[in-house]
């Protein structure tokens, strides 16, 4: 049975989730409707989105259910950004997901003014930069809380407070970080935060935009839904699964990413052991607790991610997103790693059922990988066969 | 015997036959696709054989085999070794074959050497040829089915790569090939083959060379001239002719006349009667010998000058430096500089090369002492 080891990409649907989301796609109503089919339905949606209100930490805001993270990204950027009274400034993270680059890039393409905020090079976002950024004082800043690729957290509570000192809206996306380390929208002062279920167990293509109440937004999707902010019929098995699976998130949450930090600790110093060419990214930053990204030797780091996965080992070669692609991610190269380094990433992200053996068995393969991929290895190979 | 290969599915019915036909017999089969251009542009057609809809249709293809299958880039190898040499060749006034490198060096160069990294024993394809064991080692041959005979563009796997190539469809026929996929539950069955260059959807090789090379000289209208040196008549750009050609050259004439040469330096292109088409004797480069040790001798052999061309006799004098002249013996076939010279002893393709357009040089070279 192969391993998976790529749950930053999505993670397995909970079992409870799959039966909350049953229950639901055999309900009738719609949520809008006047009838009593509709309030059953209308119901189902108010309790899931308080418990995505209190997974992210946020039980006084608004919530706007979307159609996926990215669509919330989206809308917490361009929706919360043409609505909000500053300049049209946008102050963004050089180090976001494809979804905030790209939505930066619409702002862009609408004559804003879009400044990129370099990382370090583990990765972090320092909070003086941006502070050195917010003059003039830009409309929106957004900052993600834990990178999808590397599992490096941002200080996002300290921009937070630089942010309404001076006024600007902050949004985060924190997509890859909801359920697996605590998302605390009210305590760090955020404007605005994404989220989505398939990386905390939920299904695929629902995600929200949270908000504080007094914060201002344009649909992106218009319509009368959402309170007018996303148009579209609600999701209803969707958004029901979003709701189980914030709540299995939640409970628990602290002892889980505890365990699964131990499990990557041991996973990282057996890497340094037996493969001292390897380098963790973002080694000296805060990181999610289920997430190492690894770089190789451009020499011995070829087709690393098919290698492993005919092994059995199904990780990814940094964003599920860039699959296909051998152009080196810019989060890599905003952190100054170069491109025939970065080509060679792999992204390792853990669950709550990988086990010690997995990452044993994995490690050997990578072991075995790294040896075998070398070009001098495929010629002697070539020069045997003749 | 059950061997580990990796097929390289280009998203067409022979490429997926090819991996139906292999986990029929037994292999452990793997499919990947080469990404190599223009993924994800606008101007990518159905037709061209590296769009997104290819990649898709190799997907759904090695889904409906239940086989693993990859997508791996090479697009900047494909730009170095294939659309720039492309590129270059015309504005040298060639007509070069683009899927002759991209066999010889994406195909089979590159992709078998990153399937051996992954533990692979082979690497087939959907080409018509067939692989012949002999005495002296695995041999380069004609397809089966003459009809679809690809062995052509083959010519420059190197030959210690060759006992690691499969092909699966060498001994079959296309309507074989199409059974197979349906048989299989194939969806590309029944698709339509692609005729087109892959990046070149369209086949405006003029247009696409003016885009990339910007304002060369070459891409620019000059004059016709006839073997006198007369101006005969006006040409779009010497990009846009090729040895050989007869139609659209706009030149008034009793008899029909034919591109005897293309001289991208002056941009000039230069007209005369079909009987001035033809050539005793030509210069070879590149030189790869795929079934046999390089020839040290002269040797006589039958020689192709084009795709689908019927190889002629021609006696081969190798010059050691990956050269060598051929001198026709019956037929003065057109040869087009920047088209691949290929070397066939009956069914077996010996190797080949690049015709190269220094006619001249190779008349002084043959007739000193």
């Amino acid at each position: 049975m192969p391993v998976y080891l790529d749950h930053n990409a999505t993670s397995p649907c909970r079992p409870r989730v799959v039966r909350a989301m049953a229950a639901a796609a055999r309900m009738v109503g719609n949520p809008s409707s006047i009838h009593r089919f509709g309030q059953e339905a209308r119901a189902a949606v108010d309790a899931a989105r308080r418990a995505v209100c209190a997974v992210v930490g946020g039980p006084s805001g608004d919530l706007v259910f979307t159609g996926s993270g990215t669509e919330s990204v989206h809308l917490g950027i361009v929706g919360a950004g043409e609505a909000a009274p500053g300049g049209r400034r946008l102050v963004i993270s050089a180090v976001e997901h494809a979804a905030g680059r790209d939505s930066a890039g619409v702002l862009a393409a609408r004559g804003w003014d879009v400044v990129w905020i370099p990382p370090d090079e583990n990765g972090r976002i320092d909070p003086g930069a941006v502070k050195a950024a917010l003059n003039p004082v830009p409309a929106l800043v957004s900052v993600m809380h834990a990178n999808n690729e590397t599992g490096v957290v941002q200080p996002v509570a300290e921009i937070a407070a630089l942010c309404r000192e001076r006024g600007a809206l902050f949004h985060v996306d924190a997509v890859q970080s909801v359920g697996k380390i605590p998302v605390l929208a009210e305590t760090w002062g955020a404007d605005l935060v994404s989220v989505a279920a398939h990386k905390m167990g939920g299904p695929a293509g629902v995600g929200a935009l949270w908000k504080r109440r007094e914060t201002p937004l344009l649909a992106v999707v218009p319509g009368s839904q959402e309170g007018g902010r996303r148009g579209g019929t609600h999701a209803l098995p969707a958004i029901v699964g979003f709701g189980a699976a914030a709540r299995a998130a939640a409970a628990g949450m602290e002892e889980r990413a505890l365990r699964i930090t131990a499990l990557r600790e041991g996973f990282e110093a057996r890497v340094a052991r037996m493969l001292p060419e390897a380098r963790v990214t973002g080694e000296g930053a805060p990181r999610l607790p289920n997430t190492t990204h690894l770089t190789f030797d451009p020499a011995c780091g070829a087709d690393l991610v098919v290698a492993l996965d005919l092994e059995g080992f199904a990780v990814s070669s940094g964003s599920a997103c860039r699959a296909g692609s051998a152009e080196p991610s810019p989060v890599l190269l905003a952190m100054g790693i170069d491109a025939a380094r970065a080509r060679t990433a792999i992204r390792v992200s853990l669950g709550p059922e990988t086990t010690t053996d997995d990452l044993a068995g994995f490690t050997d393969a990578l072991v075995r990988r790294t040896a075998a991929t070398t070009p001098e290895a495929g010629w002697n190979r070539a020069g045997a066969g003749a | 015997m059950n061997e580990r290969i990796l097929v390289a599915m280009s998203g067409g019915v022979d490429s997926a036959a090819a991996a139906a036909l292999l986990v029929e017999a037994g292999h452990t089969v793997v499919g990947a696709t080469l990404k190599l251009w223009c993924y994800g542009d606008a101007q990518a057609t159905p037709r061209s054989c590296c769009s997104l809809r290819d990649i898709e249709d190799a997907k759904a293809s090695a889904a409906a085999l239940a086989i693993p299958h990859y997508v791996l880039d090479e697009e900047a190898g494909f730009d170095r070794e294939v659309v720039t040499p492309f590129v270059n060749a015309y504005l040298a006034g060639e007509t070069p074959n683009p899927c002759v490198r991209c066999n010889t060096h994406l195909k089979f160069g590159g992709l078998l050497r990153r399937a051996r990294g992954l533990g692979f024993d082979a690497v087939a394809t959907g080409h018509y040829a067939r692989l012949e064991q002999t005495p002296r080692g695995p041999v380069l041959a004609r397809a089966a089915d003459r009809a679809k005979d690809q062995s052509y563009v083959l010519w420059g796997i190197a030959r210690e790569d060759l006992a690691a190539c499969r092909f699966p469809l060498g001994s079959r026929t296309k309507a074989q090939a199409r059974e197979a996929a349906r048989r299989a539950g194939l969806a590309v069955a029944e698709k339509r083959e692609s005729q087109d260059i892959c990046f070149v959807p369209g086949g405006g090789y003029g247009a696409f060379v003016t885009a990339r090379a910007g304002d060369a000289p070459q891409t620019r209208p000059g004059e016709v001239v006839d073997t006198e040196g007369r101006v005969v008549g006006t040409h779009r750009g010497a990009v846009h002719y090729t040895v050989g050609q007869r139609r659209g050259l706009g030149v008034a004439s009793p008899e029909p006349v034919y591109v005897l040469r293309v001289d991208a330096a002056r941009n000039r292109v230069v007209v005369g009667p079909r009987s001035r088409a033809g050539t005793d004797t030509m210069p070879v480069r590149e030189l790869n010998w795929v079934s046999c040790d390089s020839p040290v001798a002269p040797f006589t052999a039958a020689v192709a000058v084009r795709y689908r061309a019927a190889p002629v006799p021609a006696r081969i004098t190798p010059s050691g430096d990956g050269r060598a002249t051929v001198s026709f013996l019956e037929a003065r076939p057109v040869a087009s500089p920047g088209q691949s010279a290929v070397f066939y002893d009956g069914e077996t393709v010996l190797g080949g090369g690049v015709i190269d357009g220094n006619r001249e040089a190779g008349k002084t070279e043959s007739s000193l002492p």
